[in-house]
Formats: structure tokens, C-alpha cells, sequence
């Protein structure tokens, strides 16, 4: 990028890198790069060619693809210079590569990131043609800096460390095009960095830096499920539930046995006051009972001739009547032709319409609702503790879906904590072009119905007992998916996954997750974050851990400026933003750091 | 999106877009084609499913498709266009016994254009399904109106099917593959054209410089 505050958008233009030989016009093939300008919103994908004459000193930038109408726009980014007009060239490491080209004149010309690699093989043949000087060996003194500005790797100091980042910071992107032996990308750090040396048997790969930081990740032992008489306990003699926080802690520890939900899922999801009595529920429910077939009646008293005048209305019940047809029809409680449960699954669908017409009936609801149904077995119960459900999950099925982007951008700034590889990776294979949801998209389904279509029946059931404990953490879900990724994630880069593969990978997961090792490592991960000292704002914004506010706390809240400003309203379409200016302001930040410049005399 | 050549064998993967309104019988159609079987009750899709076919095109030609199942809900739509990605063709479904879909999939064809485009700048072969035909009788107006909007709106070509009954799921299908495999030889070429175009430039500009 030539200048950052250009405007606010980026993208991104693959290509290749070749330097021809004048004589024989022989053409070595570079590796791809891809070129991160600040540009169009559109996403422009073209093909840079970069053709360096030899002797010629004629340094050629040539853009070889159309297939947009933005050939215009591209071509403002195409250069051609002389060779011994070039001043310098400066090499940057960011998580990969990137050249900058310095003219005499003082002109920088954009910056080629290389994503893939190749950015050595690039300056090696360079080498051949011109002398090139290292002149800046100080590296160390400008990585410290980067830490400092790095919410994720302040606590690193030492010159050890610095090598565990730009190592497993290099190594990543190299994974996509090809595998290299450690010992080569010793060598290229070497490169990077004269004089340090790399110990490759300690430190192997990225997962260093994320223990480092972090700490390591606790063991946790999950128990049994609460059966009846562990339950009963818990109620003094008239209904009471006592030792609520303990209480709630077996079932995160251990959920429910089936037995129990039907009574313990009214308390987890908020229907019945844990303090109320026996009598108080009685009279609750007779209350909640009237209302719910008050508005029952609403949409039940509506004639066909009424209704021809209300495509809203029509508009839902068509969606409610195809999609009821096709919830869990294999499960027991929803099978074959004239089962009632589809019947209580479209009435009570049909009265959360009148309930909250705004929103109405939304693909995806039938799901959340399905398993609530199967557990209460009673139309009223149901609707209730459904509409409590859906007070959490409304944001998701908004008009606009607020919800689900939020929660995108908030799974990504964990990710960004827990494991960067994976985020450098996925970047690389094209998830940032539709920059605000588009990235972490193949976590879609998961997130919009709570991995209702991830888990088995019985599984999921587990799942949601245990996130309604809100307990370790707030948005543990969101821990969950980190999990998962977790497990997968080095699948996915040993595999060079592509846009492509990676979403049909974790949509073929579904029915194939163990409940009870997610939860495992969605604790241990959890546990691992509340343990670190210097969280990032962000993340403790998103779990909920700041509940001090520390003085410190708000100086370094100005410190990273807007990216970690602290979000009153996780619906406000400003967070979205910020956090994204968090992960760009990031990536901008870390060119000022870890670089190299040479000079060609 | 294809694969290399050996010893005269190819091997092609595409990836293949299956679009239109809620319950048109996208997936009906996919477990069709891919499993020869017919579900009554399969499940609402959310985000995307993913299915492989693998054709035998002729003696030196495999095509492995990846097809991709759209959800159809309206509101899901918006963020599902980061599925368009990358695609080599698409079959736009609609519900015969239900013409608004069929405004609906005109719509979806309109959006699929905005998104993706071969690298020619040409739109991406899209075929047009009149899904659910064994439920309605077919009508010569019908068929006339359908000509003409392929014509319109940039269809390739349209077929009746049914997926419950197995007409034309294959027969559509091999339509489409065939189009993509003609694209695909014609990108082929442009491309090797464009080549020897840079290196006509290239040994011009060269030639200046010395």
C-alpha cells in the first residue's frame, strides 16, 4: 500500500513474480503473491506480472488478466522504473513477506506481499543481477517494539521469543504453496534476521507462541450427568432452589440426566425465578397458560379471507408449514405422517409469530425449537422457555443479521488469540474479500442454530444445558467453536486447504464432534484465557472477564485506541467496525516492525 | 479448476452452484443426481451442504463435481453470496407448481451474474429447472415463456425435472457439464493466446530497450 489512509478499503490481487532474462527471455516462475492495495470495494482479482530486465534496468510491472471492468483501476497499481533509478528495497516480515521498492527520487512504489513465500527466491535472483548491502542488522530493537504494540505478544521480551514469532510467523503462509523443510525456513529467518540462530527441536512450529503466551492449557475433568436425587437436593421444602451456584456448576461440570431436563431447562433458560415456590411456579404457569392461548387464538381466528389480505402472515405460515415438514422427522417425537409433535411444532411457531411479529418465523427457528419441544413434551412449557431462548439467539435471525456478524467478528478476534496460524492461514485462502463476514463463514451453521446440526440429538441437548449455566464465561459458545477449530485447524494447513475445502470440511464434521471432548477443551480454553495476565481488552470484552476496572485497564484501552474501545451494546453496528479496524490497524501497525532494509549500490 | 493431463487423461473438478427458492427441491434434486434416491422428508438446508458426482465424461475425460446447496430463505441470502465463489456453473431451480419461484429464481440469476463471472467477463453457465414437473401438467405457453426468458435473461438452457420421478436430472445436469467443459477449453485457449500476446510485447519492448 502506498499510502494506508488512502481510503478505508482493501483487497487483495494475486499474481505471479517473474524475472525475465533479457537475452533468452526465459522466465523463472515466482511463486504467487498477493498484493494487498487499498482499492475498490469490488473484488478485483488479477494477475500482476512483475518482469525485471537484467542490465536492461528496466524493472517492468506488468497486470496480464482482465475479467472485470476495473482494468483502469488495476492498471493505476502496474510500474515500470529503471533499475538504477531503485534506491532500495525494504523487507518487511508481517506474517509474511513484503517488498517495498524505493526509487531515488524518493517515489515508493505499492508493496508486494508475499503471502506464499517466494519473497527469498525473489531477492536471491535479484542478488545475481545487483549488489545488494544489508545495512540495518538492529532487527531485535524493531521487533521488541512490535511486541509492544502486539496486545497478543506482550508478554514476550526475550530474544528467544522474538524468534518463536517471526518463525512460526513465516513458516504458515509458506504451508499453502508448499512445504518446507525446517531447515530451509531456518534459513530464510536466518536471512531475515543475520546472526540469530534457531533452535528448531524446541520450538516447533506455532504452537510455541500461542503456549507462551497464554500459558499452558489446564487439564479439566468433566462428571456425571445431575440425576433425579442429586436434583431434589437442591429444593428445600417448598420448591426453592437453594445453592444455586454450586447447583449450576454440576451441570456446567456434567449437565443433565434426561429425567431432569423437563424441570431444570424452566430454571436454566430463565421460565421459573430459582427463588420461586412450589405455589408461585403453579400460578405462573396458570398466568403464562391464559396468555399463551390468548395469543394462540390470534392467528387461529384469522379467517382464509382475512389472511388473503395479510401476506406477512401467510408469508410465515407457508415458511412455518414447509420447515416443520422437515425438523427432525427421523427423531421419534416428529416422525411419520399425522405425528402430533408437528403439530405442537407448528402451533407454537405460529404463536411466537404473534408474540414477536416483527421478527415472525425466521429458516433455522424450527431447529432451536425442536429438542425444547422434545424435553418439555407440553405446548405451553414449550413456547415459554422458547421464547426465553430466543430473547438470546432474536439477534441472529435480525433483518440484517446483526447478530451473526457480531458473533463472526468476535470468533475471529478469539481465534486471533488462540491461534493466529490459523487466522494468517485462512486469510491466505481468501476469507478476508467479503472482509466482514465473509471471514470464519464456514462457522455460519454452527452459530446460527447453536450446533443443533453439528451434534446428535442427545448431544445437543447436553450442549445447551451446560451454555444456559452461563457459566465459565460469557459467550462460551464462542469458546466452542475455538475448540473445534482447534482440533482441525492443523488438518487444514497440513492439507493446504483452499476457500473451498476448508468450508466443505467443516460442514462435513457434523454428526461426527464429540460432545464431551469439545466441552473439555472449550473449558480447558477457557481456563487457559482467564489465566493469562494480559488479556486483550477485546477478549476480555467478549467472555466477560473485566468485571474490575482497573486504572490500567483504561490506559491501555487508549493505548490500542479504537480497535479495543470498550462496546456498550453488542448490537450496535459499531463494534462490527471497530473490531475489524482492529485486525487491520493491527496488520498496519506491523509493517513499521520487523524490517529489513537493503540497499543497492 | 482443472486438473492435469496424463497421458492423455484429464481429470476436471467444478464446482457447481444449486440455487433458488426455499423448498423448490434443491437438495431433492442433488440427492437425485448424486445418490439416485428420492427423500420426502429431508431437512431444511442451513448455509450450504455439500455433495461430490463424479463423471466419466469419455475415455481420456473425468469431471468431479462439487455441488453446492444453497439455502433458499430470503433473509439467509445475503450472506450466502460468499458461496458464489469460484463456481464454473450453477442450476437455478424453481417450483412448477408454485409461480412466484419462479420470479425468485430470476432473481437468484441476477444476483449469481453480479457475483461471478468467467474470466472472459462472460456470466458462468447457468441452467434453469423447472423442478417438481410430475405434480402439474406441462403446457406449450409454458414452454414458450421459459424460451424466451433463457434468452433474456442469459439461461443456457432450461428443462423440466423432476427429481421425485427422475426426469431430466441427468439429462440437465450433462447439459451443464457440457457448457462448462467448452468454457473451459475456450479459457484455455484465450489464455494461451494472451500468452503469446505478452510475449510478442515483451520481445517488443525488449528489442526498444536495447
Amino acid at each position: 500500500h502506498s499510502s494506508p489512509d488512502e481510503s478505508e478499503d482493501q483487497d487483495l490481487i494475486s499474481g505471479f513474480l517473474r524475472i525475465v532474462d533479457k537475452v533468452w527471455f526465459l522466465s523463472f516462475f515466482f511463486f504467487f503473491f498477493l498484493l494487498i492495495i487499498i482499492f475498490g470495494f469490488n473484488e478485483l482479482v488479477g494477475i500482476m506480472c512483475l518482469v525485471l530486465f537484467f542490465q536492461n534496468h528496466i524493472i517492468y510491472c506488468h497486470i496480464v488478466t482482465g475479467g472485470s471492468n476495473h482494468a483502469n483501476d488495476r492498471n493505476k497499481w502496474a510500474f515500470s522504473f529503471n533499475v538504477c533509478d531503485l534506491r532500495s528495497i525494504t523487507v518487511k516480515c508481517e506474517g509474511w513477506s513484503c517488498i517495498t521498492f524505493r526509487l531515488k527520487d524518493g517515489t515508493a512504489l505499492p508493496a508486494i506481499h508475499f503471502h506464499q513465500g517466494g519473497s527469498t527466491a525473489f531477492l536471491d535472483s535479484l542478488r545475481k543481477l545487483v549488489q545488494i548491502n544489508d545495512i540495518l542488522h538492529s532487527i531485535i530493537s524493531l521487533s521488541n517494539q512490535k511486541f509492544k504494540k502486539d496486545p497478543y505478544t506482550t508478554t514476550l521480551g526475550g530474544f528467544s521469543k522474538v524468534t518463536n514469532y517471526l518463525f512460526d510467523a513465516f513458516r504458515v503462509p509458506e504451508l499453502e504453496y508448499h512445504q518446507r523443510p525446517a531447515e530451509e525456513v531456518a534459513d530464510l529467518l536466518g536471512e531475515i534476521i543475520p546472526g540469530l540462530e534457531i533452535n528448531q527441536q524446541e520450538e516447533p512450529g506455532f504452537e510455541v507462541i500461542t503456549r507462551l503466551d497464554l500459558g499452558p492449557r489446564p487439564e479439566v475433568q468433566r462428571r456425571g450427568p445431575v440425576a433425579m436425587e442429586e436434583w431434589a437436593k437442591y429444593q428445600d421444602s417448598e420448591g426453592r432452589i437453594t445453592n444455586v451456584p454450586h447447583l449450576k456448576d454440576v451441570i456446567f461440570k456434567g449437565g443433565l440426566c434426561h429425567a431432569v431436563r423437563r424441570e431444570a431447562w424452566k430454571f436454566l433458560l430463565g421460565y421459573f425465578p430459582w427463588n420461586s415456590t412450589h405455589e408461585e411456579r403453579k400460578l405462573l404457569q396458570k398466568r403464562k397458560t391464559d396468555e399463551y392461548f390468548r395469543m394462540k387464538l390470534q392467528w387461529k381466528s384469522v379467517s382464509e379471507e382475512q389472511e388473503k389480505r395479510n401476506s406477512r402472515l401467510r408469508d410465515y405460515r407457508s415458511l412455518i408449514e414447509k420447515d416443520v415438514n422437515r425438523t427432525d422427522r427421523n427423531n421419534k417425537f416428529y416422525e411419520g405422517l399425522d405425528n402430533p409433535g408437528l403439530i405442537l411444532l407448528h402451533d407454537i411457531l405460529m404463536t411466537y409469530c404473534m408474540f414477536d411479529f416483527d421478527l415472525g418465523y425466521v429458516q433455522g427457528m424450527s431447529d432451536l425449537l425442536s429438542p425444547i419441544l422434545f424435553v418439555m413434551e407440553n405446548e405451553v412449557d414449550a413456547f415459554w422457555c422458547f421464547v426465553s431462548f430466543m430473547d438470546e439467539m432474536h439477534e441472529n435471525f435480525e433483518e440484517q443479521m446483526q447478530g451473526m456478524k457480531t458473533q463472526l467478528v468476535q470468533l475471529s478476534t478469539l481465534l486471533r488469540l488462540l491461534a493466529l496460524p490459523l487466522c494468517t492461514f485462512l486469510c491466505l485462502c481468501g476469507f478476508t474479500e467479503a472482509q466482514d463476514s465473509g471471514y470464519l463463514y464456514f462457522c455460519f451453521r454452527w452459530l446460527l442454530i447453536r450446533f443443533k446440526r453439528e451434534l446428535h440429538f442427545q448431544d445437543v441437548l447436553r450442549l445447551w444445558e451446560v451454555m444456559w449455566t452461563r457459566l465459565p464465561c460469557q459467550n462460551f459458545h464462542l469458546l466452542v467453536c475455538c475448540a473445534i477449530l482447534d482440533s482441525e485447524k492443523q488438518k487444514i494447513m497440513d492439507r493446504k486447504y483452499g476457500f473451498n475445502e476448508i468450508l466443505k470440511h467443516i460442514n462435513e464434521l457434523s454428526m461426527k464432534l464429540d460432545i464431551e471432548e469439545i466441552l473439555i477443551k472449550s473449558e480447558a480454553i477457557c481456563m487457559q484465557i482467564k489465566n493469562c495476565k494480559d488479556l486483550p481488552h477485546s477478549v476480555s470484552e467478549i467472555l466477560g472477564l473485566n468485571t474490575v476496572t482497573e486504572p490500567s485497564a483504561a490506559l491501555e484501552t487508549s493505548e490500542y485506541g479504537i480497535l479495543e474501545s470498550p462496546q456498550t451494546s453488542p448490537r450496535s453496528t459499531h463494534r462490527q467496525d471497530h473490531v475489524i479496524s482492529n485486525g487491520h490497524s493491527h496488520l498496519k501497525e506491523s509493517t513499521h516492525n520487523g524490517c529489513k532494509v537493503a540497499f543497492i549500490s | 479448476m482443472s486438473g492435469g493431463a496424463e497421458l492423455g487423461f484429464t481429470e476436471h473438478l467444478f464446482k457447481v452452484l444449486v440455487i433458488g427458492d426455499h423448498k423448490v427441491g434443491k437438495t431433492s434434486f442433488v440427492k437425485r443426481y448424486v445418490k439416485n434416491q428420492f427423500y420426502e422428508e429431508l431437512k431444511t438446508t442451513i448455509g450450504v451442504d455439500f455433495s461430490m458426482k463424479v463423471i466419466d465424461w469419455d475415455s481420456h475425460t473425468r469431471v468431479r463435481l462439487q455441488l453446492w446447496d444453497i439455502a433458499g430463505q430470503e433473509r439467509l441470502r445475503g450472506l450466502n453470496r460468499v458461496f458464489f465463489k469460484r463456481s464454473s456453473g450453477a442450476l437455478v431451480v424453481y417450483d412448477m407448481t408454485n409461480g412466484s419461484t419462479l420470479d425468485g429464481a430470476l432473481n437468484w440469476k441476477h444476483e449469481l451474474d453480479s457475483q461471478v463471472m468467467l474470466k472472459n467477463g462472460r456470466p458462468i453457465p447457468a441452467v434453469l429447472l423447472a423442478n417438481k414437473c410430475d405434480e402439474t401438467k406441462v403446457c406449450r405457453r409454458n414452454a414458450s415463456l421459459l424460451e424466451k426468458l433463457c434468452q433474456e435473461k442469459g439461461f443456457i438452457g432450461w428443462f423440466q425435472t423432476s427429481a421425485k420421478e427422475n426426469i431430466n436430472v441427468d439429462e440437465a445436469a450433462k447439459f451443464l457439464v457440457k457448457h462448462i467443459l467448452q468454457n473451459n477449453e475456450e479459457s484455455v485457449k484465450e489464455e494461451e493466446q494472451n500468452m503469446q500476446i505478452n510475449l510478442k510485447q515483451q520481445s517488443k519492448s525488449n528489442s526498444t530497450c536495447c
